[in-house]
């Protein structure tokens, strides 16, 4: 007090301790001047304190012999008969037994803390501090606490909570026998029940305990080794270069199966390749015709012809006249020069009364030819 | 065995996917993703009659298994490849959380900053400059590797399978090693 307010007189120190007092947090002793904190306050201070601390198990081991010795107290207590040893014994242990319990509350919570620190801390600050308190907690709290929880030979705790159990239970069938209190059989029967409870408790707080910082581990683990198996790679790729590190063959690889571009089809493959073995074909071509005479139309020159006639004139029959001088010309060319000639501009043209007969090479004429005169 | 193909009801957006190399990554397409997983057994049997071999990945990603690529995808997966690593590697570096890939933001600035630190080994492998990078990525956007969002890109699970190729080719390097040593 004197400490903490120095400014202050001695009377001012005991207003301050009666206040204290009153308030019951501060508890007078019986038969002496000392004062102590409350029993309660002094705990939930020290709980406050140790909340987010990992109970180690080495106090737990601490616990463990004084469980042994409270269990060899009870025994002899049997033995002797000696009731109030009998209680101070099953008091001894139940007080360590809610103790691991609270412990393994706290435990609980603070890896859960841990765990959730660890996650939600700056995903920018370096790995091997974020998962630090991982780690570190699975190597100092888990890893023991599962050694001492094994069930099997090698555990510490858990086969003394059977063992516990076990004896327990045989000192409740003694005392039933001897005709005891039931009110010391029911207590008995209570540690009992705790012990089984601790067991349970221990066993999930252990399983969850793994459960939360495991996976974790095994993160912080599988990054490690990732990032060293990345820096041998780069290595092997600035000594060997990039083609000898990865063999195509174990590459990831991909392949769009419907293509979008447009491909040679094997049609136009087939007629490319036809057209590059390509052979002219040679028609036969039928030979020109014998020229049928008498179906082409004659050449003449009707001009040789008109003047001809203009130098034959008087001619009495133009007919005969054509006979005579121009009979190797077909029939039609004859009559289309008989038409023409009795047409021409300077002669007179005079049809014959008498009808005369002609044969020309295929046909026959009956006509009243004319008789031209020069005008 | 009898495939409904009514209850696929994802079957055309999955097949077509799939089917053009690309990679489903759940977190990206969880629709198509719990069809394919609830029906798995009759997707299976449906593309391998179909001469496809489904590989269903359960970190949240799946593919078409191919063994030939074209010589376009040879480069693209080997440069790939040596992006991962390094960009991992610079991260490992940053003290980053590496199994944690998906929530990098791989952005200009990083992009940057990789080609800076690792020039000499992406300058031999043609890869000059950030835009040469950027394209890369793209690509891996085309895959299903990666996504492209809000100006930066972000890696999907379907990386993996480089992830696993590393390991795989660590170990095998490593176990030449040690029988060469002991010869």
């Amino acid at each position: 007090m004197a400490k903490i307010y120095a400014d202050e007189f001695t009377t001012q120190h005991r207003e301050r301790l009666q206040q204290l007092i009153n308030t019951e947090l501060l508890v007078e002793m019986p038969h002496s001047q000392m004062l102590q904190l409350d029993e309660n306050v002094r705990q939930f201070v020290a709980n406050l304190l140790h909340e987010h601390e990992l109970g180690l198990s080495e106090i737990l081991k601490l616990r463990i012999t004084d469980i042994k010795t409270g269990l060899e107290q009870l025994q002899l207590a049997v033995e002797n008969r000696d009731m109030s040893a009998l209680q101070r014994g099953a008091y001894r242990i139940d007080k360590q037994l809610r103790e691991i319990l609270l412990q393994l509350e706290q435990d609980f919570h603070a890896i859960q803390a841990i765990a959730e620190r660890a996650k939600s801390a700056d995903e920018k600050m370096p790995l091997t501090r974020r998962y630090r308190e991982v780690l570190e907690a699975f190597d100092r709290y888990v890893e023991p606490m599962n050694d001492l929880m094994d069930t099997g030979a090698g555990g510490n705790f858990y086969p003394l909570l059977e063992h516990t159990e076990r004896v327990l239970e045989s000192l409740g069938e003694q005392l039933a026998i001897q005709g005891s209190l039931y009110n010391h059989q029911l207590m008995l029967r209570q540690v009992g029940f705790r012990v089984k409870e601790l067991r349970e408790k221990g066993l999930s707080t252990l399983k969850h305990a793994t459960n939360t910082l495991m996976p974790l581990r095994e993160e912080v683990r599988r990054n490690d080794k990732l990032s060293c198996v990345i820096s041998y790679l780069i290595g092997e790729v600035r000594k060997k270069g990039l083609q000898r590190t990865f063999p195509l063959d174990i590459l990831p690889v991909w392949r769009k199966e419907r293509a979008n571009a447009i491909y040679v089809g094997s049609e136009l493959l087939n007629l490319m390749e036809q057209v590059r073995g390509y052979e002219p074909k040679t028609v036969e071509f039928p030979d020109s015709l014998a020229k049928d005479s008498s179906l082409l139309l004659e050449q003449i020159n009707p001009e040789e012809i008109q003047n001809h006639l203009y130098q034959s004139l008087p001619v009495a029959d133009l007919m005969r006249w054509l006979l005579e001088n121009y009979a190797h010309y077909q029939d039609i060319t004859l009559l289309r020069l008989y038409h023409k000639l009795i047409r021409l501009p300077n002669i007179s043209v005079e049809p014959e009364n008498a009808q005369s007969l002609i044969t020309l090479k295929q046909i026959k004429l009956q006509l009243h030819s004319h008789a031209l005169k020069s005008l | 065995m009898i495939i409904d193909l009514k209850i696929l009801s994802q079957l055309q957006t999955l097949f077509k996917k799939l089917s053009s190399g690309s990679h489903l990554n759940r977190l990206e397409e969880p629709e198509i993703w719990v069809d394919l997983e609830t029906h798995l057994q009759q997707y299976e049997t449906l593309f391998s009659e179909l001469g496809f071999a489904l590989i269903f990945d359960l970190r949240g990603f799946a593919y078409f298994k191919n063994d030939s690529a074209s010589s376009h995808t040879s480069k693209i997966t080997r440069r790939l490849a040596l992006f991962f690593l390094l960009l991992f590697e610079y991260q490992a570096d940053n003290g980053l959380h590496l199994v944690q890939f998906q929530q990098w933001r791989v952005d200009n600035v990083l992009i940057d900053k990789l080609c800076q630190n690792y020039h000499a080994i992406f300058e031999a492998e043609d890869i000059a400059s950030a835009a040469n990078l950027k394209e890369i990525l793209d690509s891996a956007t085309r895959i299903g590797f990666a996504v492209f969002e809000n100006g930066a890109f972000r890696l999907l699970p379907a990386v993996h399978r480089y992830l696993d190729l590393f390991e795989e080719l660590a170990q095998a390097n490593r176990s030449d090693e040690i029988a060469e040593e002991s010869q």
